[in-house]
């Protein structure tokens, strides 16, 4: 890059103002935690959803770095360093390694090791169609799987680039098994076409937002979105069997949009399905459904919330244990009168206590991390930044509103290493 | 392709053009009426001597192959965003505004509506005008626009003396460029006649990180793909000059497809664009006296506008879903305009203006039902122009005040507002112009000016699908001003042209798109405000006839929330060119010229946050051209990006680095 500063300084002395020295970047290496781990990951993006920075708090919440890495951490090429639409992993894999989902347009896994600060690998997940990956689940016995969400139109499109599936991700070498980069085939690639379906006459698809491992199962949270999200089909989820790459769809009846599959914590086969309901719809087609899943792969409802009219803490939520869950009713959009607002929710007789008030409504509160150890529950305020509870009894106290991260970004999401 | 249709009109145009050639009984310039007449203050710009309005001629350039996007950066407080090469989407804001802050003019004319957003300069040919006037700020009352950012105008070809030239070029990864412009004056009516054909591959070479700024091992260099195009123009003026009287008619026709290559991280291989324009206009221009000593002067002008816009991008390559469109737009304008001497130091400005914007939405993959949008307008201004002397010194004093009604509706573009919905805004709006001649050929100008956006239907009504709906948004308003100097002096072989000034902007109820829930899904909301203040400098030096320096550049200090800077706004931003011109060597040498120019983009942030830099840039041209052999006939050379710099551009998208352009041109005086 040529220098301008001598060669325009004769143009620079006419002008006001126009000085241009301040270094932007924050370099390009990663702290290094060695053994003193954090417990939360912290994600914030700015108000467009252009920049992303993570940083990290231990566990009792306290900062431990503020921003870790952003999109800024290293010089851009074609991406800068993080896009803005990036999310955490709906489960880490709880060995001190970090992932990092790099969703829409970028298509981009990258895995760290926080002791060291090293990149363990990053691969993009695509050739040139936007995949668009929601979701890492990793297996107890060490492997882990990829959900990609998009579904490209193109019925000519290689497995690389078809999306609407489940592939297999190397967590050591952070890329993509069974692939074959001549030709963009996936050996193993579980394709969800089967379950995708006709809604009146438009079609739509899986659209996998989420997984987990539960008893050696694959349970994917599905959207069953048409591609422009005009139509959405009965709400449901997948059991999909990783040897066999068999797939089996359970539906939820009146239920719509049931992307994010949650953890019970203290019930190793049981997992929550997140029904978020049809955007704008005016049904009450939300709720939150818990299953325990049996040796064969079979699910069974073990519990429910649903949505009731004039509104649900159902926007958001993470569940604390087999009776409860943390919910969120989005209040109106940048409305102080009508602030977003956090419930424990009880499932046995659907009793909501009111914990915590954002400071506005309309999704100012993010996505929560419960640490049953400890008993913190985490939320994010994109204008307060943390918002730290504990449990007390059966119910939560907040314990502290504090801000974090780097000016101009809001915190959105936790996640609990 | 450009279809048979479009290569047709071109030909019909250029025949009927070169078929009205006959010598002119004079070259008289055309009289044009304006509302203006000089009174001794320097100025850059014919329109108003207050306003911060600077006039690019495109009859004698140096540089070949060139686009609007090349031209601009001359005048300062210019800043071009490209999704690329030429013949991508390419939009100009000024002084730090957005690029939906600035008013296009054909003329008089506004190309530019409440619907186009950044307005597309790639599909407007330069070989079509005859200059670019690039007003910053506040823009003179004359032409009923209050802008936030600023105005572009393009000035037609109409009149001048009897010629035909031809010019066929070549350049760089494929490109081509083909034109033929010819004039002609039969008595009193002068034609105007100018077709051109361009296009390229730009497969031009950029590096390809693979997504993964942590891994090098994957990085590539690839050739951008989908990134050709094609663009075919004709342009017809007439002018019947009856005295005090002239009627004058503009037609353009441009028609262009273009491959979309999407963002170079996510490559495309199928999708584009398909445009045709048609803007045809009617003015008349009639001036006199009142009572035989009060002069007036009045212009009326009539135009009407469609544009067919057909995008393909049936697999969603591009990543907004799957599109067929083939949307319309029709807009009808008519304007009038007149001027009268109230006084011996007081002349009257009145506007009147009435717009109808109408746009069809038609897409084969639209789950909701399109339905047209409609918007009209209604305007009118007044300016007091009080000029005088105070002493010996020269002074003028513009104020003015604008209003603007505007009436629309929409119909079923999201599901919670299937009913029809109304539109209805009023916008007042003032600018006050003030200038002084210090000395001869020296004035201290200063203008303070109100502007106003209307949000568009998109951003108020959503399109069923991503784009969520806000009924409830209020149009952005901007308050401006800017102090400075402007030197416009010839010597007796020296010519200075100087203009430095200072600026400040305020914009309220900013319209941000946000993104408001999973998949993307955005909304468009009024936010915070930003702050924009700066400096420019523009200018030209003209030594012997035989060398020219021109000079632009702009700092910036922008503010956002919480004191970030605003994305995208290079703190600093300059250009420089020095041209040589020899004159006449022998008998076969008629003149050699030359010229080098430098180019710096300043640091920037790429994002709202501040987090990514955009790395600053600077780029050298040179160029030469001969005119040789028999007279008229000019070969031009052009290395654009000489040391391969490359660089992205705002929108990260790659630039093609250094390329050659090649053409031979002849002119013929008829």
């Amino acid at each position: 890059m040529l220098r301008s500063k001598t060669l325009f300084a004769w143009i620079a002395l006419s002008l006001v103002g126009c000085a241009e020295s301040t270094p932007v970047q924050d370099g390009g290496s990663l702290h290094a935690f060695g053994s003193d781990l954090p417990r939360f990951a912290v994600l914030s993006t700015d108000d467009t959803y252009t920049s992303t920075s993570v940083g990290f708090l231990d566990a009792e919440a306290s900062p431990m770095v503020e921003s870790w890495i952003h999109s800024g951490t290293v010089a851009p090429k074609l991406v800068e360093t993080l896009g803005g639409d990036v999310v955490f992993v709906t489960e880490e894999r709880g060995d001190g390694t970090f992932t990092l989902v790099d969703r829409f347009g970028t298509d981009v896994i990258t895995r760290f090791d926080l002791a060291t600060g090293e990149v363990i690998g990053q691969v993009r997940v695509r050739e040139s169609f936007a995949v668009n990956p929601y979701d890492v689940a990793y297996t107890d016995d060490g492997r882990a799987f990829l959900v990609r969400f998009g579904k490209n139109p193109d019925p000519a499109a290689s497995d690389l680039e078809a999306g609407n599936d489940i592939v297999e991700l190397d967590p050591d070498t952070v890329s993509l098994v069974g692939l074959d980069p001549e030709t963009g085939t996936i050996a193993g690639r579980i394709d969800l076409s089967p379950i995708d379906a006709l809604v009146g006459d438009t079609m739509t698809y899986a659209s996998p937002a989420s997984a987990l491992d539960v008893s050696g199962y694959l349970v994917v949270g599905l959207g069953r979105f048409a591609l422009d999200y005009s139509a959405a089909a009965e709400g449901g989820f997948a059991i999909v069997e990783p040897a066999s790459g068999n797939v089996e769809l359970v539906t939820i009846p009146g239920l719509k949009s049931c992307e994010q599959v949650h953890r019970v914590p203290g019930h190793p086969a049981r997992f929550a399905v997140h029904c978020g309901g049809m955007y704008g719809s005016e049904e009450p087609d939300a709720g939150l459904v818990v299953f325990e899943l049996d040796a064969d792969g079979q699910a069974t409802e073990v519990a429910s919330y649903l949505a009731e009219e004039g509104g649900s803490p159902l926007d958001s939520v993470v569940v604390l244990d087999g009776d409860r869950f943390f919910g969120i009713r989005f209040g109106t959009w940048d409305s102080s009168a009508d602030p977003d607002v956090g419930y424990v929710v009880r499932f046995d007789d659907g009793e909501a206590e009111e914990v915590l008030r954002a400071s506005a409504g309309g999704a100012t509160l993010g996505t929560a991390a419960f640490d049953p150890e400890t008993g913190i529950l985490l939320v994010p305020d994109k204008n307060d930044g943390v918002i730290q509870l504990r449990a007390q009894g059966a119910s939560f106290e907040e314990v502290r509103r504090f801000a974090f991260g780097r000016s101009g970004m809001r915190v959105r999401a936790f996640v609990r290493l | 392709m450009v279809r048979r249709k479009e290569i047709l009109i071109c030909i019909v145009v250029a025949i009927v053009s070169i078929a009205g050639h006959s010598r002119a009984d004079d070259d008289e310039p055309a009289f044009r009426a304006r509302a203006e007449r000089e009174r001794g203050l320097a100025s850059l710009n014919g329109e108003d001597p207050t306003a911060s309005g600077t006039v690019v001629r495109l009859d004698d350039r140096l540089p070949t192959g060139e686009e609007l996007r090349d031209v601009l950066p001359e005048i300062p407080s210019v800043r071009v965003m490209s999704t690329g090469a030429d013949g991508q989407y390419t939009a100009l804001g000024l002084r730090g505004t957005e690029f939906n802050h600035t008013v296009v003019l054909l003329d008089d004319i506004p190309l530019s509506g409440p619907e186009t957003g950044g307005f597309d300069l790639s599909q407007l040919p330069v070989a079509a005008f005859e200059r670019v006037e690039v007003y910053r700020g506040g823009a003179p009352t004359f032409f009923g626009v209050t802008p936030v950012g600023g105005v572009l105008r393009l000035m037609p070809r109409i009149g001048g003396p009897d010629a035909v030239r031809a010019t066929l070029g070549t350049e760089s990864f494929g490109g081509y460029r083909a034109g033929l412009d010819s004039r002609a004056t039969v008595g009193k009516v002068s034609v105007g006649g100018n077709v051109g054909l361009v296009g390229a591959r730009n497969d031009y070479l950029y590096l390809d990180d693979g997504g993964t700024p942590f891994d090098t091992r994957d990085d590539v260099e690839r050739r951008r793909r989908n990134a050709d195009f094609q663009r075919g123009h004709a342009m017809l003026t007439s002018r019947v000059d009856l005295g005090r009287t002239v009627i004058d008619a503009t037609a353009l026709y441009v028609g262009m497809n273009r491959g979309e290559p999407g963002v170079a991280s996510r490559r495309t291989e199928r999708s584009s664009t398909d445009l045709s324009h048609l803007f045809v206009m009617l003015g008349v221009d009639h001036r006199g006296t009142l009572r035989g000593a009060r002069e007036y002067r009045v212009r009326a002008a009539l135009a009407t506008g469609t544009e067919r816009r057909r995008v393909s991008d049936v697999f969603g390559e591009l990543g907004y879903g799957q599109v067929d469109a083939d949307d319309r737009t029709r807009v009808v304008h008519a304007r009038l305009a007149g001027s009268v001497d109230a006084t011996r130091f007081l002349e009257l400005v009145a506007t009147a203006s009435a717009r109808l914007d109408r746009f069809l939405p038609d897409d084969v993959f639209a789950s909701y039902e399109q339905v047209k949008s409609t918007r009209d307008t209604l305007g009118a201004g007044v300016e007091a122009r009080l000029h005088g002397t105070l002493g010996r010194v020269p002074v003028e004093l513009r104020p003015s005040v604008r209003y603007e009604w505007t009436r629309g509706s929409a119909t079923g573009q999201d599901i919670h507002f299937d009913e029809p919905r109304r539109i209805d805004s009023a916008s007042p709006s003032y600018r006050v112009g003030f200038g002084a001649g210090l000395a001869e050929g020296v004035s201290l100008v200063a203008s303070a000016y109100s502007g106003t956006r209307l949000p568009t239907l998109l951003e108020l009504f959503g399109n069923r699908a991503r784009f969520r709906p806000n009924p409830d948004l209020e149009p952005e308003h901007a308050k401006g001003g800017d102090v400075g100097f402007v030197v416009a002096r010839p010597f007796e072989h020296v010519s200075l042209d100087l203009e430095v000034r200072a600026f400040a902007v305020r914009i309220d109820d900013v319209i941000d798109v946000f993104v408001i829930a999973n998949h993307g899904q955005v909304k468009a909301i009024n936010r915070d405000v930003a702050r924009i203040f700066g400096a420019e400098l523009g200018g030209s030096l003209t030594v012997w006839r035989h060398l020219r320096a021109i000079v632009s550049a702009h700092g910036l200090h922008t503010e956002h929330d919480a004191d970030l800077e605003l994305p995208n706004r290079p703190r600093f931003v300059a250009l420089a060119r020095l041209e040589g011109m020899s004159g006449p060597l022998g008998r076969r040498v008629y003149d050699l010229a030359g010229f080098v120019q430098v180019s710096h983009l300043g640091r920037a942030f790429y994002d709202a946050a501040n987090l990514v830099p955009f790395e600053p840039r600077t780029t050298f041209d040179v160029g030469v051209r001969a005119a040789l052999l028999v007279p008229g006939l000019s070969v031009f050379c052009t290395v654009r990006d000489l040391f391969d710099v490359r660089g992205m551009d705002f929108t990260r998208s790659p630039l093609p680095g250094r390329r050659f352009s090649a053409a031979i041109q002849y002119r013929k005086e008829l």
